[in-house]
């Protein structure tokens, strides 16, 4: 998805910390199992299931995959996204609607929904190269709140709608490392600005006629954005579990001058994996990003007396940036049965545990997930 | 004064969130996570190879030949492979040990005329298109033998057992009719492992 405005009040902060203790509480917990699972003193011990369950080595030269026709190193995907930003915070402090307008904004968005379809196509180059492509199509609706004293009626509330193509990606992944059941791959990746930042909508600014949408309505980033990642992930019998660091870097600016936030996250996880078909998962993320740079001059209102203001906080580039603890819950379906034999469905749905945001700026409220992937 | 106070002692406690609170909770997330990976390492990885000869050997436990396709009844259990052995040690390795009150014997192969004695044949066949030859040979209507190979479409081609991967992990298929034309029995516990194929 796009760039996304993110971060949970301060009445949230104990739940948050008592969340993030019980995620170290249960891997911890898996730690201690995991030590009393039993260590085979012969490999004959091993069950069937046991067997079919381990990550392998793959011998190279011997995959049977090198000896497949050139299709079924192909995977399909298809993901969809869902995230929701409401509340304002400035910092960690919650603020109303009265307050951000008493801050000086006669136009605030009080929700902001944005939707992705992303469509995804790898291909496997060998054993250990990956090459993904990615088209996102994006869907954004932001309601408003007007202060009546004053915009004209028509804006006391009002909706704006963007939708179309968004910034196409390509990356590479590559697995540099692997021992036993761990592996570590890096991922270099570029995203295209093939998203629109010439998005238009009916807003306050003039009543009569189509005027330019704030950069979080905008579908594109309108520059080529570098996107490196280094995945960890390692997995026993009955878990898998993760780490991932990455980064958004925004190569230069875009034609209107600015360019969006740069980004990095942190995410990880664990999965359990006893059961073959229903494997729950939970994940831990930590994102930081900062504000934009530059500005588009469009957004500005000019006053009489020649000064510029912005009319909504979405308008200013100094109240973008922030970090995020979210903690998400999830699950992986793989299907080993019937027609759909070799996919996989993966539901997920997050929240945010701690935010701070240089705002005021909306907080992300959630964000759901379901994708679906093939391996032909 | 009070409030100025308060405003530094808020940044300040922003500022204890931004920079300890959140690498803490992610130091003790990655910590956590290498205490689980240190505790696993420990265990011995299975290679391809390895993890092949495991199945097999398990192949052994949940199969039932005729008696008729032993000499004896002390007559060994033989596994045979055909071709490149790429399982190094790691067959050779259950050699001796008891299934079913037989011991296992491994065998290499390279004339066709031997295959028959196996009871688990491993077929590594550099071509695949060689396979309807040396099931041929085998004559598998008239001797009880587990086909298991590892190339795509191996039990869709007549084989017994197929060997594929999904991900990094191993799967595999069943060809129902291939073994009853063979005249062996191979236990629920392993069918329902499988994907069947036709």
């Amino acid at each position: 998805m796009k760039e996304s405005i993110d971060c949970p009040p301060a009445r949230f902060r104990t739940d948050a910390v008592r969340g993030l203790l019980l995620v170290l509480a249960l891997l911890c917990t898996a730690k201690t199992r995991l030590h009393a699972q039993p260590t085979p003193v012969d490999l004959t011990e091993l069950g069937l299931e046991e067997i079919l369950a381990m990550p392998i080595i793959r011998d190279n030269q011997e995959a049977p995959e090198a000896r497949q026709p050139l299709l079924s190193r192909f995977r399909f995907g298809y993901e969809y996204i869902q995230a929701d930003f409401q509340d304002y915070q400035d910092g960690t402090k919650r603020l109303s609607i009265a307050d951000v307008m008493a801050a000086g904004f006669p136009v605030v968005p009080a929700e902001i929904t944005q939707e992705a379809h992303l469509f995804k196509i790898g291909y496997e180059l060998n054993d250990r190269t990956v090459i993904n492509f990615q088209i996102p199509m994006i869907r954004q609706s932001t309601f408003h709140f007007g202060n009546p004293a004053v915009l004209p009626p028509q804006f006391e509330e009002f909706t704006i709608d963007t939708q179309g193509l968004g910034d196409i990606g390509l990356s590479a992944s590559y697995v540099a490392w692997t021992k036993g059941r761990h592996a570590i791959a890096i991922d270099t990746g570029f995203s295209f600005p093939t998203g629109s930042i010439d998005e238009f909508g009916r807003t306050p600014r003039d009543a009569a006629a189509d005027t330019l949408v704030p950069y979080t309505m905008q579908l594109g980033s309108g520059t080529v954005d570098f996107k490196p990642a280094i995945t960890y992930v390692g997995s026993s019998e009955w878990l898998e579990w993760g780490t991932r660091a990455q980064g958004n870097i925004r190569l230069g600016k875009n034609s209107r001058d600015y360019s969006l936030s740069n980004r990095f996250a942190l995410r990880n996880w664990i999965t359990l994996t006893t059961f073959k078909t229903f494997q729950p998962s939970l994940r831990l993320a930590t994102e930081v990003w900062d504000r934009i740079h530059g500005a588009d001059e469009e957004l500005f209102i000019i006053r009489p007396d020649g000064s510029r203001f912005t009319p909504a906080p979405v308008t200013d580039p100094e109240l973008f940036g922030g970090e995020k603890v979210s903690v998400g819950l999830g699950v992986r379906i793989p299907i080993r049965k019937g027609f759909m034999q070799g996919q996989t469905i993966e539901l997920e749905g997050s929240i945010p545990v701690y935010q701070s945001l240089n705002g005021p700026q909306p907080g992300e409220a959630w964000r759901f997930s379901i994708a679906w992937n093939l391996n032909i | 004064m009070e409030v100025t106070q308060a405003n530094t002692r808020s940044q300040w406690l922003t500022r204890v969130h931004r920079v300890i609170v959140l690498p803490v909770v992610n130091l003790c997330l990655a910590v956590a996570m290498l205490g689980s990976v240190t505790s696993i390492a420990s265990q011995e990885a299975l290679s391809e190879g390895e993890a092949k000869a495991l199945l097999l050997f398990n192949f052994a436990k949940y199969t039932t030949w005729p008696a008729k396709a032993f000499r004896s009844s002390h007559s060994p259990l033989i596994i045979g492979v055909i071709g490149k052995n790429k399982f190094g040690d790691s067959l050779k390795k259950f050699e001796g040990k008891r299934i079913k009150g037989r011991s296992i014997q491994v065998e290499h192969y390279e004339d066709p005329k031997d295959y028959v004695n196996s009871h688990i044949l491993f077929c590594n066949v550099e071509n695949p298109r060689n396979l309807a030859k040396l099931f041929k040979d085998l004559n598998l209507d008239s001797h009880h033998v587990l086909t298991v190979g590892d190339f795509k479409d191996f039990a869709k081609a007549g084989g017994v057992i197929g060997l594929t991967f999904e991900g990094n992990r191993l799967a595999l298929e069943y060809n129902s009719r291939a073994a009853r034309r063979a005249g062996i029995y191979l236990s629920e516990n392993l069918v329902n492992l499988a994907k069947p194929v036709r």
